[in-house]
């Protein structure tokens, strides 16, 4: 039983803005295990993309504790935060905007710079470093986007919605691909999705959100063996569509207006 | 089918150069046009040429001014006038537009100043700056940074302002603090933006440093446009005219000569 690497504990998180004060988050908790791959699903503007914020650091919650376990050389988890959109800038080179993290933080070294080179490699993408990213596709981008964050070598992973930019064909080849990656490298990863099968498909655990002010209303566990790890195969297993039907009945309650 | 496409794009590439050589060719014989026109209406006295003088006049004229009041020397105050002003304006501006950017505060309390002062009439502030500067070089060039220097505030302003807020998030996800976002984020998506506040203000620049040659010169352009006009030269002045218009396109042509060289950077072709 591998330890947890995250935990929250009753986290709560209000907006304000001069019309009011918006509460989006009214009490989370959750343990993530090391190398686990958690999906998190949930109403559009339920506060996802919130909670990953404040998993980041962005934000600070109003209340609660978000709890990094320090590693057992003492140095601390670091987290990578994957954005929606790719945001690469246009004015840098694939292999520029790669290593714009390193940069940042002053990491650029032989041995980070030789890590993005390889990363570059493994996407597919080493043919691509010296372009720029309006001459690639999006799959592409999205590929390139997750190195800039890989190449900080985080040991979590949040990814905001990472596939929803691209095409259904696309997405299915793209999300199958890059997941398989990370599981490969052994990230611990929380993924915001909206799309069901995706969820299951690549999860080894779903965690569902209420409607705003929102709580961890369901948790569902995903067994599936390696080989239906895939986004179209996963479908022809018996547990899909009883996942499926879980999840939606779920999330129909949600949608439904309060009474 | 692989004959075809090297041909088609001959065909696109020829008709392309085509389209070029007539528009610079068309461009030229309207030039041409004109100062035959104007020749010939001169000559036959259809137009009073002391008035409007003529091509010949003019350059005559020029030729004059060099010899006997020291054009070169009209033109190169001007000119380094024009370079300097243009120059501390876009200092001014690109430091005043960072402050104005770092604090929110700073430019929440600054703007009303700032679109005040802009939407002044510049040419009025030169009779006092003459009173409270004097008559120099130093005058001129700051009458020069008068007319351009708030309105390029405010635009560099907004255009670091309208940078996309995520591209700003996605520089925090990564680790970086205010002076990374400004100057891996914030300055390189302003370029082109700053680009056509350069052209606007080498154009304003010039009109500020001519409206102070007006008042507060004894040499450049300006001074030269107003004395010519005093003792009823008008050749002399129409001709100082016609070097500020080839001085300013001179400028506008550096300034695109940099824009060019930036388009080629950011998309280089493979
Ligand atoms: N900067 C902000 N100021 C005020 N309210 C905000 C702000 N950002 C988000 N909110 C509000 O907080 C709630 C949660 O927003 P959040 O972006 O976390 O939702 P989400 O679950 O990611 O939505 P989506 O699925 O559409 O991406 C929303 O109701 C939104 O209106
Ligand atoms: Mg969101």
């Amino acid at each position: 039983m591998s330890k947890n690497i995250l935990s929250l504990r009753h986290v709560a998180y209000s907006y304000h803005t001069t019309q009011g004060e918006t509460l989006a988050l009214k009490d989370i908790s959750f343990d993530i295990k090391q190398g686990e791959f958690v999906a998190l699903v949930g109403p559009s503007g339920c506060g996802k993309t919130t909670l990953l914020s404040l998993i980041f650091g962005l934000l600070t919650p109003q209340s609660g504790n978000i709890i990094l376990p320090h590693k057992e050389d003492g140095a601390g988890n670091s987290i990578g935060y994957m954005l929606q959109r790719d945001h690469l800038f246009p004015w840098r080179t694939i292999y520029q905007n790669a290593i714009l993290g390193l940069e940042i933080q002053k990491k650029l070294t032989p041995a980070t710079k030789a890590y993005v080179e390889h990363l570059l490699e493994e996407y597919e993408l080493s043919d691509f470093s010296d372009k720029y990213p309006d001459q690639l596709s999006g799959g592409m981008k999205q590929r390139a986007a997750l190195i800039r964050t890989l190449a900080l070598n985080p040991d979590i992973l949040l990814l905001d919605e990472p596939f929803s930019a691209l095409d259904y064909q696309t997405r299915l080849n793209v999300s199958d691909d890059i997941c398989k990656r990370i599981r490969k490298a052994g990230k611990t990863v929380i993924l915001i999705t909206h799309d069901l099968s995706e969820a299951i498909s690549l999860s080894d655990r779903i965690l569902v959100l209420s409607k705003r002010p929102s709580t961890i209303k369901y948790e569902l566990q995903i067994d599936l063996d390696d080989a239906h790890r895939h986004p179209v195969r996963s479908r022809t297993t018996r547990q899909f569509g009883e996942y499926f039907n879980i999840l939606w009945e779920e999330l129909q309650n949600e949608s439904e207006p309060a009474k | 089918m692989n004959q075809n496409q090297p041909s088609n794009h001959e065909l696109f590439i020829k008709a392309h150069k085509r389209h070029h050589f007539l528009v610079g060719f068309y461009r030229i014989m309207l030039f041409v046009v004109f100062l035959i026109l104007w020749e010939y209406s001169a000559r036959a006295e259809l137009i009073d040429s002391f008035f409007f003088s003529s091509p010949s006049g003019i350059l005559a004229c020029i030729y004059r001014l060099a010899s006997e009041e020291n054009l070169l020397f009209h033109i190169s105050t001007t000119l380094f006038e024009t370079t300097v002003s243009f120059l501390l304006v876009m200092l001014i501006s690109l430091l005043t537009a960072s402050l104005l950017w770092y604090s929110d505060y700073f430019s929440e309390v600054l703007e009303p100043y700032l679109v005040i002062l802009n939407s002044l009439p510049k040419s009025a502030l030169a009779p006092l700056l003459i009173v409270w500067l004097g008559t120099g070089t130093k005058t001129i060039i700051i009458a020069g940074i008068s007319v351009a220097v708030f309105g390029s505030i405010i635009s560099v302003f907004t255009s670091f302002k309208q940078t996309d807020k995520d591209k700003i998030m996605l520089m925090e996800t990564l680790g970086g603090n205010k002076g990374d976002v400004f100057f891996k984020l914030i300055l390189p998506s302003s370029l082109p933006q700053l680009i056509s506040i350069a052209k606007v203000n080498i154009g304003l620049a010039l009109v500020g440093v001519i409206i102070g040659e007006f008042l507060a010169a004894r040499r450049g352009l300006g001074y030269l446009i107003i004395y010519g006009s005093q003792v009823f030269k008008l050749d002399m002045v129409i001709s100082s005219i016609l070097i500020l218009c080839i001085i300013a396109f001179g400028f506008y042509k550096i300034i695109q000569f940099f824009e060019h060289g930036h388009k080629k950077k950011n998309h280089a072709p493979s």
